[in-house]
């Protein structure tokens, strides 16, 4: 938490300070694969893709260099089988009593969801129409709440649980790395797209269960430049 | 301009704090149970694994980020419901890898070969099913294990086909000289007569070839791509053969009246190095026609050889030939196409080719001189293959190079060449390929006159390389040298967990380092000894010290307290050898000339005590394994006595029995129950018990006189309970003992007859009889407290077969499962019910007569594994569930724990007690914990609809892990 106090400092302070850069505005979503291995349940979880989207602020330092930050709207999925269900129904005083009319196992769909607070540093290559970039930095995770779908043959459940249900909010950074393209329509109107790969820092902290998260996203979105400092490109 | 630049700073700055926070993680999340300290990683395909064992489990995880996430567990089979003591693979007998395969013998005489990437127990050989006991010599090929193998009659030479599961013995006797070669196994059989060649991927016997002359040499070349074996009869004859093809059989020799002293085959000539009294030459001979396909003339030296290498183009070829003065060298290369030939420049008498380094037509040798009188530099060779030149490169600033080491090292096109020079200097020095020349890195040392010296080869760990020479410790990595220690004394260095540790001499005094690798930092304790580390001892966490002329003798290093304790009373002791350690506890062997001493030290108090030893005799320990109890066997004297001595966790002795016998127990029968240690000692004429009270300081010996079949001992403890059978005179007596009461007898059986197994219950003793006139199997059952016979049954069995009734383990107090035989089904599983006494088949798993054997009961989580043959005869698993009905399937892993109802609305349950669980929401919040649980069913009520997970442990200790809804 204290980290994410500093980050948030750090996030104000370029805020306070931006009046003399240039700076564009990014509407961004896109689609991601999440893949999560539990060192204690091998193979249990498929990998599956979920999507984020929201909007990036772009702080120009030199004609190559920019930070980016913003706010985004993501929701981590995760799909679990899980097996041998034994139902309340089939349990009397003699043990179990299996039904054969009820299902045996249940697909459990887990969305997180999540505000992403990105803080990145991106490398901008050449100044034509056509330009490459790469990005690096950090991606803060906020968990608002976790719906969970439970399907079966029979029934879907949709529940949901709200993030504070059993103590303070869960925060969890994630190291992102990517690469991407940007097409310049005008001076201040570029599109980009730009494949992404995050690392979390961690599956389940504070717990034994081992295990790790990475995503795998591919985004694209729209820039419009603004321009304080005399220098109109984006 | 100056805040962006912070921000960026900033920016920058926060990311590696993000990983370095990653690697904040440990290993230990990965230990199951109790471990062996001995890990083992692995490097396959770019990926380490990390392998560890304890006496049941071998566990395989992946490293990632310095983490190890846990893949794989292997169950290594317990036997008799007990698990076979283990150790790392790369303690064991023979360990080996192959591909991605882990193959070792473990001392349960089983060869198991585990995939460490799947984590499959791919196939064990099951040594005694083959009749072998001991096996060795392990050589591998692609999916084929060679080894030797002792049977009971002599030993045998077998192959194992892993992805088959086939063995097969290949009748080759211990005297047959064996040469494996590629896809080839080559045997010369005892009388020198005949080869014989097995094809492993064919596994048949392909090649056959008799000899009709003796043998001068015999050897397997692996100067080419494919092995080939190479065959000299005294005639002068040659033999090679090559993927089971005789390459060629060449008798071009034969009419020679000269000495043939070397030879060599390439494109279909044979190169000859002929002797005719003090004339030397070389002939090469056209292989089908015997005509001379070159003429070498002029040829200087003598005793010419050709270099074995892989280098050269097979156009061309090397051969050197010692000279007297003004060299000691001279080398040749051969054009074989162009038929000529050319003298090198070339004056040392080692020339080295690498391997690795053939650029643009020009092959790099390594040379050495190492003639004293001259001031002679080491060289670089360089030879320009289409020229037939070479051209040395030449160390610059350099004396004669006396030692040169570390010549194979590459790193960006740098080879780095490390060499020590005579008399006063050292250096380590780079060659650098794209400009071929050569630089000194270092010659820190170099113009200081400190003697002659020895730079000795050293340890390449975590990308560095350390070295000594004999003024200091030095590491070499990115072109730098750095002294990290001066020292004067050098000794083997050796690795410990990553770090390299070693004793080194500063200043008259003896001092442990240990240098961090990551940082080069290093630290150094003084301590009262001399000597060097035993590399071969587990040095985790501690290490042997060799005593070398050194009046107070060896010790132990503590790594954890870099304490070295010392054994000052300890005189002369040559030779210290760990031949156990149990918690705080370390067994030393002390041997000299005069006698072999045990010591048994306690590493935490450094107590130590030394057991009166008569002759030389390994010391065998029985412990509980966790520091606690010993019985030792120690001391032998062929014509007296030997002992027995009982010690507690501290060293202590706590007693001591002496008695006469003359034959080794037998380990086999130590019995480990929780109040008693208990070691038979079979002697000619009498067995005596040993039995250890673990809470008394005494050890009460329980003769049995007149036992003629010591061999027959059959011994079931449970807890205090211990029945024996022995046999006197030919007929057996069951026995029952307990510590300070006499043995009472529980019967005796009739001649003929044989007590096969024994069944002990909280209630029940259940005796399995065979009665041998009669080809039956009787089965009393008697009142435990008050030994009333209770129940007699019996059961028929076949004629032809060999009684068995093998008690695999109990599912509960009533029902146990047996490995039992009769003529309708074999050798398979049974329940055996010890109220009614009766039998019944659990199934007929190897279908008909043929025997499923089963074995290797394992308890785990409520459910019962045991193994069977199934009726394609490969050994598989089965799952015998316990509480439902009786549900046999096969099974690859284990499962996790089951939880009902499972959607839940309010409590889940559990098919075990749990002792301490957390349950974490989807996103790992800790919603519900408890630590001292004891409970199978836990009150959820409170937590709102959706997906959980559990992770708990069961009272066993063994951490399970379940997922779970609730949905109301």
């Amino acid at each position: 938490m204290t980290r994410f106090t500093i980050y948030l400092c750090f996030l104000l302070y370029s805020f306070s300070t931006n009046a003399q850069f240039d700076y564009s505005i990014d509407f961004v979503t896109g689609v991601d694969r999440n893949e999560v291995s539990s060192g204690l349940s091998s193979g249990e979880y498929t990998p599956t893709y979920s999507y984020r989207t929201g909007i990036n602020l772009n702080y120009k330092f030199t004609n190559h260099f920019f930070l980016k930050t913003g706010l985004r709207f993501a929701v981590l999925k995760t799909k679990h089988e899980i097996d041998n269900l034994r139902w309340s129904s089939e349990i009397g005083p003699n043990g179990w009593m299996p039904d054969p009319t009820l299902p045996r196992s249940i697909e459990s769909i887990v969305n997180r969801r999540c505000i992403e607070l990105p803080l990145h540093v991106r490398y901008q290559f050449g100044k034509g129409r056509l330009s490459g970039f790469t990005e690096i930095g950090i991606s803060p995770h906020i968990y608002l709440n976790t719906q969970n779908v439970n399907s079966t043959n029979l029934e879907t459940v949709v529940s949901t649980i709200d993030e504070t249900e059993f103590g303070t909010r869960r925060f969890v950074n994630a190291f992102v790395f990517s690469v991407g393209v940007n097409y310049a329509i005008t001076s201040k109107l570029q599109l980009f797209a730009q494949p992404v790969f995050r690392k979390y820092q961690e599956f389940i902290p504070n717990s034994p269960m081992e295990g790790a998260q990475t995503n795998f996203g591919l985004e694209f979105g729209i820039r419009r430049g603004f321009g304080f400092g005399g220098n109109e490109d984006i | 301009m100056h805040t962006r630049s912070l921000i960026l700073l900033l920016l920058i700055l926060s990311i590696p704090s993000l990983n370095a926070q990653q690697q904040i993680s440990s290993i230990e999340n990965v230990t199951h149970g109790r471990v062996e300290a001995s890990h083992g990683f692995v490097l396959y395909e770019g990926k380490e694994y990390f392998i560890e064992r304890n006496e049941i489990v071998t566990r395989i995880s992946l490293l990632e980020e310095d983490k190890a996430i846990h893949l794989h567990d292997v169950f290594v089979r317990p036997k008799d419901g007990k698990p076979h003591y283990t150790t790392d693979f790369r303690y064991s007998n023979s360990g080996i890898l192959v591909n991605n395969n882990l193959i070792y013998e473990i001392y349960d005489f089983n060869i198991y070969v585990i995939n460490f990437v799947t984590g499959e127990l791919v196939s064990n050989i099951e040594l005694c099913e083959h009749d072998i006991q001991y096996a060795g010599y392990f050589s591998f090929f692609d999916d084929t294990i060679l080894f030797r193998g002792e049977k009971s009659d002599a030993e045998s030479y077998f192959v194992y086909d892993i992805e088959l599961n086939l063995l097969e013995e290949l009748n080759w006797t211990k005297e047959a000289q064996v040469f494996p070669a590629d896809q080839w196994i080559y045997s010369l059989d005892e009388n020198n007569s005949r080869v014989t060649g097995y094809n492993v991927e064919r596994r048949s016997f392909d090649f056959e070839m008799e000899l009709t002359e003796s043998i001068e040499s015999i050897s397997v070349q692996f100067n080419l791509l494919i092995p080939h074996l190479k065959i000299t009869t005294s005639t002068r004859e040659l033999i090679e053969i090559k993927e089971g093809e005789v390459l060629y059989r060449s008798d071009c020799f034969k009419a020679e009246t000269s000495e043939l002293i070397h030879s060599y085959f390439r494109e279909g000539i044979i190169y000859a190095s002929l002797r005719n009294g003090e004339d030397y030459t070389v002939v090469a001979k056209d292989i089908t026609t015997c005509e001379d396909a070159m003429i070498f003339e002029e040829l200087e030296g003598s005793n010419f050889k050709f270099l074995d290498n892989k280098v050269l183009d097979t156009r061309y070829l090397l051969f050197s030939a010692e000279v007297i003065f003004p060299h000691d060298g001279i080398h040749y290369i051969v054009d074989i196409e162009g038929k000529s030939y050319n003298r090198l420049e070339a004056k040392s008498t080692i020339l080295k080719p690498y391997e690795t380094i053939v650029e643009n037509g020009i092959v790099y040798i390594m040379g050495r001189d190492v003639i004293y009188f001259h001031e002679n530099p080491g060289y670089i060779y360089l030879i320009e293959l289409q020229n037939l030149t070479d051209k040395p490169v030449e160390f610059n600033e350099t004396y004669p190079v006396q030692n040169l080491v570390f010549s194979e090292k590459y790193a960006d096109e740098k080879l780095y060449i490390l060499w020590g020079v005579s008399y006063s200097k050292t250096y380590v020095g780079r060659y650098h390929l794209p400009e071929n020349n050569t630089e000194i890195i270092d010659n820190q040392l170099a113009e200081q006159n400190r003697g002659i010296m020895r730079v000795s080869r050293g340890l390449e760990v975590s990308g560095k390389y350390y070295y000594m020479d004999d003024f200091g410790i030095y590491t070499l990595s990115d072109d730098k040298v750095e002294l990290l220690i001066e020292s004067n004394a050098n000794m083997p260095m050796t690795e410990k967990e990553g770090n390299v540790v070693g004793i080194v001499g500063i200043k008259g005094e003896s001092y442990l380092f240990e240098i961090n690798t990551w940082n080069n930092s290093w630290d150094t304790t003084r301590f009262d000894g001399n000597g060097s580390i035993d590399p071969n001892s587990r040095i985790t966490p501690y290490a042997v010290v060799h005593p070398r002329n050194h009046p107070h003798g060896g010790g132990l290093i503590d790594f954890e307290t870099k304490e070295f304790i010392a054994f000052r009373e300890l005189l002369g002791g040559s030779n210290y050898r760990i031949f156990g350690m149990s918690g705080e506890n370390a067994f030393l062997e002390v041997s000299s000339a005069a006698a072999t001493e045990f010591i048994i030290v306690n590493t935490r108090t450094r107590e130590f005590f030394k057991v009166e030893t008569i002759g030389h005799r390994y010391a065998r320990s029985p412990s509980d394994g966790n520091g606690g109890f010993y019985l030792l066997e120690v001391d032998y004297d062929p014509k007296g006595d030997r002992k027995v001595l009982h010690v507690d966790g501290s060293g202590n002795k706590l007693g001591e029995n002496t008695i006469l016998y003359s034959r080794p127990f037998t380990k086999k029968y130590f019995v480990e129950t929780q109040d008693f240690t208990l070691v038979p000692l079979p002697g000619d004429d009498e067995v005596h018990l040993f039995m250890a009270k673990k809470d008394e300081t005494k050890i009460q010996s329980v003769p049995f006189q007149e036992v003629t079949a010591w061999n027959h001992l059959l011994i079931r403890n449970d807890d205090d309970y211990i029945v024996m059978v022995n046999e006197i005179e030919g007929a057996q007596t069951i026995t029952q003992l307990s510590f300070d009461e006499a043995p009472i007898t529980l019967t005796e059986l009739q001649a003929y007859e044989e007590c096969l197994e024994i069944l002990l219950t909280d209630e029940k003793i259940a005796l399995f009889i065979h009665e041998g006139w009669e080809d039956r199997i009787r089965i009393e059952i008697l009142d435990r407290t008050t030994k009333q016979l209770l129940r007699t049954e019996r059961y028929q069995i076949s004629k032809e077969s060999d009684p068995k009734v093998i008690h695999l383990g109990n599912l509960n107090d009533t029902l146990s499962l047996f490995n039992f035989k009769n003529q309708d089904h074999g050798e398979e599983g049974y329940l055996f019910n010890v109220n009614d006494g009766s039998f019944s088949l659990l199934a007929d798993i190897a279908p008909g007569h043929l025997d499923g054997s089963p074995a290797d009961f394992l308890r785990m989580n409520g459910s019962v594994y045991f193994t069977s043959l199934t009726e394609d005869r490969s050994r598989q698993w089965f799952k015998l569930k316990i509480n439902d009905h009786l549900n046999l399937s096969t099974v690859n892993e284990f499962s996790p724990i089951k939880i009902f109802p499972n959607p839940t609305s309010d409590v889940i349950s559990f098919e075990f007690c749990l002792s301490e669980y957390e349950i974490f929401s989807a996103v790992g919040i800790s919603c519900l914990r408890s630590n001292d649980f004891n409970q199978i069913e836990i009150d959820v009520s409170i937590l709102p609809n959706g997906h959980y997970s559990i992770l708990a442990k069961v009272e066993s200790g063994e951490q399970v892990y379940g997922n779970f809804i609730v949905q109301r």
